[in-house]
């Protein structure tokens, strides 16, 4: 139902836990947990950024990137810092 | 949301449900014609389809008591005359943001002042249809709550052909479970169906049970955003074969460079300079045409009218005072056209991106930075732009600090000080030019730093902000929100500048001074000029002389001790008070004022002699380089602006945070006039 790709989906090698800041670029990653619940934490979640969802951070910095779903987003550093990833 | 509605369509009664008791009993009327609204994704294409079915006949309102704007239009569908409203884009319905909040009153039908919906056209980007079936999904729910029919239009179908994107209509009807359009808004394709549809909706139909619309979401209601994306996701994947990952590969390529950490503040300088240069390059001549008119009607009204207080509440308050703020017009209307280009092709938000860490600093947003640069034009349209920020502190702090940015107006005034200081300098004039460019902006920096930590505090909101592809821009689209927003802009400011035209223009009339109610020495000197032939001379001396003992006059020298810390005489604490509705209006006073009579403020270079010469009571002169400075430095801080505190009452919902704004912002201005006349004359 959800495409993901393999590496993530099945989980071959070692998964890193991590923050959207601090992931690797232009690598599939998997969301695992906001770790805010105001408004901004939503509005994320609405744009596709929410657990389980498969993200790639296009630009690291601040604000950085992310493509989800065929769209990018902008996004504060401050609040990216609160989004928890797994990649490989 | 709300339990499902006892009455089994919404078209044959007033009642709809739980929120029936909200609609008092007969607020529509049963031949009124029914209201049909637009929703949908940012960038989906909504407003492109709104402007291509009502085109001219729209107008923008105001949900009651926000300032969310939305468009509506009348339309013919069928013989059937129909309501079409253009909601605010949203991403969803989870009523976070003020637009959200009135987009989700309209469709529960709680929106004061309209009637509860009768149909809704949901307008998709089908070539990214993961995100866009996310919203679909909450507005099928609510709808199929409340059995309100729903169309899906699905937008962009000539870039989904050009791409080889299949879409199989079929399949998305199936699980939505509502009837599908394929269109293309730019060039029309498929509009005309989904006029049919719509009109199909609301007749064909009406008695007919509604589509099963929890179905789609039948087994996630009340879940939480995941599922909802996988649904959404799932839909799309079984629904579209192909990609258009070209137009986004292009979009990424130019956004390696206009999102670059440094890149991309230079391109952003780079587009803000040249939206300037267009600015102030293309408004000249609308600029001199409309002084013509103004000048050329005032002419023409002097000699039809008699001579006499009509003629001059006529020519002088209402002309006068009305041509100065239409005189700004063409600049407006032209940052609000280039804005409005800028915003459609994409690279607003791209401009708001670089500028999120910079603006974080000082606690404002990014997209607090292009309404500040706008401000630089005039303030009142940047404070209509603020709307984008969506915290309220926030956007109130914005509100309160964009005066302080050098607008058009201020140019007369730092022009007249420039020639004062240094007439046959260009540089030095230059540098002191920037600088006082450069006070405005950092003054504003640090006053919305002050608030942040003082009246408004709260931490900035973080950017979360939707980078679309790049586009090219609509230019009839563009042209639209221009006439809108200047026709916002001559209903307000233009009613209080023409309140204001005539308070000022009595202040400064009455009492009225007769010739032979001046001292005699005057009056020799009257009869002389007069004698001697010099009409224009004789007649600047009762000008001056009448304006001396007018209210204005009277309460210039009033205030004169107020004023002199800064180095102001008399004459001048009158061009301060009288320029208080309208800062540029000093420039013509002081020629009043110094006898140079109405058309000095057109001879520039007679009044600044006239000016260079003025001397205080003990002699020494009045136009010191000290006092030029703290004029100078008054004018770039104080408010001065009754048309944007109109605005600012507006935009706020209140006059308490008008007020503030000029009572800060005078206050900010005196003291910093204060320690500039007090350090620069300690200098000299």
């Amino acid at each position: 139902m959800i495409r993901l790709p393999q590496e993530v989906s099945q989980g071959l090698g070692e998964r890193i836990a991590n923050s959207l800041t601090n992931a690797p670029a232009r690598q599939p990653l998997e969301v695992v947990g906001i770790d805010d619940d105001s408004g901004d934490a939503i509005r994320l979640r609405a744009l596709g950024v929410c657990d389980g969802r498969q993200v790639e951070l296009l630009r690291s910095g601040d604000p950085l990137i992310v493509r989800v779903m065929g769209s990018r987003i902008g996004i504060s550093r401050r609040l990216a810092d609160q989004v928890r990833v797994l990649h490989r | 949301m709300s339990e499902p509605s006892a009455a089994s369509n919404p078209f044959t009664s007033a009642d709809v449900g739980p929120l029936a008791g909200l609609q008092p009993a007969g607020v529509v009327a049963p031949n009124s014609p029914p209201l049909v609204a637009l929703v949908g994704n940012p960038n989906s294409g909504k407003t492109t389809l709104f402007n291509r079915l009502t085109g001219l006949r729209a107008h923008t309102s105001n949900f009651a008591g926000t300032t969310v704007e939305y468009r509506e239009g009348p339309l013919v569908v069928g013989g059937q005359k129909i309501r079409l409203i253009d909601l605010p884009g949203l991403y969803s319905l989870d009523a976070l943001s003020p637009d959200e909040r009135a987009a989700c009153a309209v469709l529960a039908g709680e929106q004061p002042r309209l009637p509860p919906i009768d149909a809704l056209v949901v307008v998709v980007d089908v070539t990214n249809l993961s995100r866009n079936l996310f919203l679909v999904s909450q507005v099928l729910e609510l709808c199929g709550d409340r059995e309100l029919p729903v169309i899906v239009a699905l937008n962009m179908s000539d870039v989904a052909d050009k791409h080889g994107l299949q879409v199989n209509r079929e399949r998305i009807a199936a699980e939505l479970g509502c009837p599908i359009v394929s269109i293309a808004a730019r060039s029309g394709t498929g509009v005309d169906a989904l006029l049919r549809q719509i009109s199909e909706r609301l007749t064909v139909n009406r008695s007919l049970p509604q589509v099963d619309a929890v179905a789609p979401c039948g087994s996630c209601r009340g879940c939480g955003y995941s599922e909802r994306h996988a649904w959404a996701e799932q839909v799309a994947c079984s629904s579209v074969r192909g990609s258009i990952d070209t137009i986004s590969e292009s979009t990424e390529r130019i956004d390696q460079w206009l999102t670059h950490r440094w890149m991309g503040l230079v391109a952003f300088a780079g587009v803000m300079f040249v939206t300037f240069l267009l600015i102030f390059w293309l408004a000249q001549w609308p600029m001199e045409w409309i002084d013509l008119l103004m000048s050329s009607s005032g002419n023409l009204l002097s000699t039809w009218l008699p001579a006499g207080d009509l003629q001059s509440l006529i020519v002088d308050g209402v002309i006068g005072g009305v041509g100065g703020m239409l005189v700004f017009l063409p600049q407006i209307c032209i940052l609000f056209f280039l804005l409005a280009l800028l915003e459609d092709s994409g690279y607003l938000a791209r401009a708001a991106f670089v500028m999120d860490r910079l603006m974080y600093r000082v606690g404002l947003p990014g997209k607090a930075f292009v309404p500040m640069l706008s401000a630089h034009a005039c303030a009142i349209p940047a404070i209509m732009s603020t709307r984008v920020i969506e915290d309220r502190r926030d956007r109130l702090v914005t509100i309160l600090v964009l005066p302080l940015m050098t607008c058009s107006a201020r140019l007369p005034v730092y022009a007249m000080v420039m020639a004062l200081l240094f007439p046959h300098d260009p540089v030095r004039a230059s540098l002191l030019f920037a600088g006082a460019y450069a006070l405005g902006i950092v003054a504003a920096l640090a006053a919305a730093w002050g608030f942040k930590k003082s009246i408004l505090p709260g931490a900035t909101r973080p950017l979360v902000i939707e980078l679309p592809n790049y586009r090219l821009p609509s230019i009839s689209a563009a042209l639209l929100i221009t006439r809108d927003r200047a026709w916002s802009f001559i209903k307000n400011a233009g009613t209080v500048i023409l309140l204001i035209s005539i308070v000022m223009w009595a202040i400064a009339t009455y009492p009225k001074t007769s010739l032979s109610e001046l001292p005699a020495p005057l009056q020799t000197e009257h009869a002389q000029l007069v004698a001697a032939g010099d009409n224009d001379a004789a007649t600047a001396l009762l000008q001056q002389s009448q304006l001396e003992r007018s209210f204005a006059g009277q309460l210039g020298k009033l205030i004169e001790p107020i004023f002199a810390p800064l180095g102001f005489d008399w004459k001048v604490s009158i061009g301060v008070v009288s320029s208080f509705a309208a800062r540029e209006v000093i420039v013509s006073n002081l020629a009043i004022l110094y006898g140079l009579g109405d058309a000095g403020g057109d001879d520039t270079d007679s009044l600044y002699d006239s000016l260079r010469s003025s001397r205080h009571a003990d002699g020494s002169p009045v136009f010191t380089t000290a006092m030029c400075m703290s004029l100078l430095v008054f004018y770039v801080l104080a408010m001065q602006c009754l048309p944007t505190q109109a605005v600012t009452a507006r935009e706020t919902g209140s006059w308490n945070w008008a007020i503030l704004q000029l009572v800060y912002m005078t206050v900010m201005a005196y003291v910093a006039g204060l320690v500039t006349y007090q350090v620069a004359s300690g200098f000299a």
